[in-house]
């Protein structure tokens, strides 16, 4: 599952909340602290479809025993994904990825564009929210297009392909 | 001991006002590129783009303001839901349901006179393919023109403003506007008279009154009222009171009051300007 570290020109990780786990639980490996140059986390959700990935050419990551990563990556690009499709790609100055939480937590001048429609999200700081399959994004948020821009909101959520946004009472009251 | 008392009356008033930033809703903005649509003051917002490259969206504000620039439309209250298409000229209002505090303006331009149309009322919907602009509850409508004292005030219950459309039409040129009531009127002109002493002078003219039913029209410039009327008049157009089942007000394109008919009891009555007057009455 967790592919060649540290001097590689590319690490793939690959888990989703029920990894393949090690032919048997005594067997697992102890955590490990690894710094890489290259790395491509992909989270996929409950279904097995990929949720998000993120990539980064510095990172500090935890290889856990079960297979797990979790970490903080620093200029990062990535993906989410929608039905396995690529909803939206962003890059953000770093990263926290927890796949254990299937948490992605992007910080500092995130930046959201979506494919169709084209859309583009600028915020602080935005988390994917496995369990919602939302976006929320905080600080200084603004959403524009080619006809409308709007903003700036403390906190906004949105839609992977960032179609549908409110900020969130909106949600919640849906 | 002074110096600490003073630190501590510092430390209170940052907090209360960190306190305050923290609770204080949020001013945000979403408008098009083209300028032409705007909303500002939002509170809370909801936005999903539709697949033929249009807009609904939810917004609240305390109040919000919405401007549509092409459609000369100005909508104030408490909540907004509609959807915006775009055009040309940017995006513009298709459909609106606003409530709470709803005032809507408009600005209309005909014979070279501009009005603005105020709208008050609880709560409006608008339909821009049927040209159509709904209010209830306590409906008050205002209409003032550009450079002049001139107003005239209607209220009543609820209201259905029908625009004008076709090319060649003015700018949101009312087809009819019809106000249903129990209704208030109010006019307030101005008309230069003929006086005793020959010299002509500028005279305020008030028309008040009551009715069931008011249907104004920008095309052939009435106000038609119906059911049990009561209209009081100060001066040259009507002067006295009256009681009618029908009266037709009519307006020249400078948007003053030249003639009021009335029909029913006690009679048709017709009020003219003397031709030798720039407003007199006959």
């Amino acid at each position: 599952m967790v592919a060649a570290c540290g001097s590689s020109p590319r690490n793939s990780v690959e888990t989703g909340k029920n990894p393949a786990r090690p032919k048997a639980e005594e067997e697992r490996l102890p955590d490990r602290q690894v710094r890489t140059d290259q790395i491509e986390i992909v989270q996929r959700d409950d279904q097995r479809q990929i949720a998000w990935k993120v990539r980064s050419k510095n990172s500090d990551v935890t290889l856990r025993g079960d297979g797990l990563v979790s970490g903080r990556l620093e200029q990062v690009q990535g993906e989410v994904f929608s039905q396995n499709k690529v909803a939206s790609r962003f890059r953000a100055r770093v990263a926290e990825a927890d796949q254990a939480q299937q948490r992605l937590e992007l910080r500092g001048e995130v930046e959201f564009k979506s494919l169709e429609p084209p859309l583009t999200l600028r915020a602080d700081q935005v988390v994917w929210h496995a369990q919602t399959r939302r976006l929320r994004a905080q600080g200084n948020v603004r959403l524009s297009s080619d006809v409308y821009e709007m903003g700036p909101f403390r906190e906004l959520w949105a839609s992977p392909d960032l179609r549908e946004v409110g900020t969130p009472e909106t949600w919640k009251t849906k | 001991m002074e110096n600490e008392m003073r630190r501590w009356a510092i430390g209170i008033g940052v907090a209360m006002v960190g306190g305050l930033v923290g609770a204080s809703s949020e001013d945000v903005r979403f408008r098009d590129r083209e300028g032409n649509m705007e909303i500002t003051g939002l509170s809370s917002w909801r936005a999903k783009q539709l697949d033929d490259g249009s807009l609904s969206f939810t917004g609240t504000g305390s109040p919000f303001l919405g401007k549509w620039r092409d459609q000369g439309l100005t909508i104030r209250g408490q909540k907004i839901e509609g959807k915006a298409a775009r055009s040309d000229k940017g995006l513009k209002l298709s459909q609106a349901t606003v409530s709470g505090g709803v005032r809507t303006e408009w600005v209309s331009e005909r014979s070279g006179q501009t009005r603005t149309h105020q709208l008050n009322c609880n709560s409006a919907t608008y339909d821009l393919a049927q040209q159509r602009l709904s209010l209830q509850g306590g409906v008050t409508w205002t209409t003032t023109s550009a450079n002049s004292p001139r107003l005239m005030r209607l209220t009543g219950t609820s209201a259905t403003v029908i625009f004008q459309t076709g090319a060649g039409t003015p700018s949101n040129s009312i087809e009819s506007g019809t106000l249903v009531g129990p209704i208030q009127i109010r006019i307030e002109t101005e008309r230069e008279v003929r006086a005793d002493s020959g010299k002509t002078e500028v005279r305020k003219v008030t028309l008040t009154g009551r009715a069931g039913r008011a249907t104004y029209s920008d095309s052939s410039r009435t106000l038609v009222l119906t059911g049990s009327i009561f209209l009081e008049g100060d001066d040259t157009v009507l002067g006295g009171t009256v009681d009618a089942a029908k009266a037709t007000l009519r307006f020249s394109p400078q948007g003053e009051l030249v003639e009021v008919d009335l029909e029913g009891s006690p009679g048709r009555t017709t009020l003219l300007p003397t031709p030798s007057s720039a407003g007199g009455t006959q």
